[in-house]
């Protein structure tokens, strides 16, 4: 766990180095500080958004909204939460423009009946488990996101989604309860 | 079996914090114990087991970055950034519609309160309504009518 902790600590401060390079002009600095976050940060706005070119169109707004920002950062070892809040942003800004719509996968799993012949039972499970992730609702989806995908502390939730660590874990334990709740005769 | 709710209320609450904690392996004895007495613990903790399971096959789901992100982000930032305008227009639009339709409501009552002054005639005074007017007298019945 120490080694984990130092290892951490290293790499915000590595992060904390490439931001202010960057903030002065730096341009293979903050190419360095893409090529780390932009797989992360695509995945997880793909995991709000479910669109892969919506997806990377947010994140590549995302980088030039923190480039901009840059002048703002305060180099406290957070990059990586400052980073995703501004991702966050950009995701929850689309998804608010977005009308409501019923994909094509949600609509054929609400009218098709199961056929167990043709479905293989551990992506059948699977298919249960994406779907009963996506319907919760939007804050206890991006805390489930940020913790089981993004590999995030509570402390780190805390920190990218302004609140406190026990609204967190009560967005967790809920989010957890829903989940359970839901899939209690599927698994 | 046998568990008294309120405890196992309790035994759920550390079975979240110890969840919140990837970190530490063990649960703490405790709880242990109460799982190992208490079937609705042990359902509960044994569908989160699948479920987390489940949770980190789904980890590396997702696209794949195609292209190479930093010229792509290189060039939108040659572009110049968007006006204040340009991210507040929606904002002014539905100001401006929200004001559009209280000058209409008051334009609306306003037409209102004139034209029912307006419509107030000889007979009747500034206070009467269509429901106060005065009805017309009833006709009297004749006198021979009467004496009969």
């Amino acid at each position: 766990m120490g080694i984990d902790l130092a290892w951490s600590a290293a790499t915000a401060d590595v992060e904390d180095r490439l931001a202010l390079r960057s903030r002065s002009g730096d341009a293979p600095a903050f190419d360095q500080l893409v090529s780390r976050y932009q797989l992360r940060l695509l995945r997880f706005a793909w995991r709000l958004l479910r669109d892969q070119a919506e997806a990377e169109d947010a994140v590549q707004e995302t980088f030039v909204r923190a480039y901009r920002a840059l002048g703002a950062y305060r180099p406290d070892g957070f990059f990586s939460s400052w980073i995703y809040r501004i991702a966050l942003n950009e995701c929850r800004r689309r998804m608010r423009s977005r009308r409501p719509t019923v994909t094509l996968e949600m609509a054929t799993a609400a009218s098709a009946q199961p056929d167990p012949q043709n479905l293989v039972l551990a992506g059948e499970r699977n298919r249960l488990l994406r779907e009963a992730v996506d319907s919760l609702p939007e804050h206890y989806r991006i805390v489930m996101a940020l913790f089981y995908f993004e590999e995030m502390s509570v402390e780190q939730i805390a920190r990218t989604l302004s609140l406190s660590v026990s609204a967190v874990k009560v967005r967790l334990h809920r989010a957890r309860e829903r989940l359970a709740r839901r899939l209690e005769h599927s698994l | 079996m046998g568990t008294p709710l309120s405890s196992c209320e309790s035994i759920r609450e550390q079975i979240h914090h110890w969840l919140d904690e990837p970190r530490v392996p063990c649960m703490p004895e405790p709880v242990a114990a109460h799982i190992r007495q208490c079937g609705a613990c042990r359902a509960f903790i044994s569908r989160w087991n699948a479920i987390e399971l489940g949770l980190q096959g789904m980890r590396d789901e997702g696209p794949v970055v195609t292209g190479d992100f930093a010229v792509a982000i290189r060039g939108r930032l040659r572009q110049p950034p968007p006006s204040l305008w340009t991210l507040w227009r929606p904002a002014v639009a539905r100001g401006t519609m929200a004001a559009a339709a209280c000058v209409l409501l008051l334009l609306g009552v306003l037409l209102t309160t004139v034209l029912s002054r307006l419509a107030i005639g000889p007979d009747r005074t500034p206070g009467d309504t269509l429901a106060t007017v005065r009805p017309l007298p009833r006709s009297q019945p004749d006198a021979a009518d009467s004496g009969r």
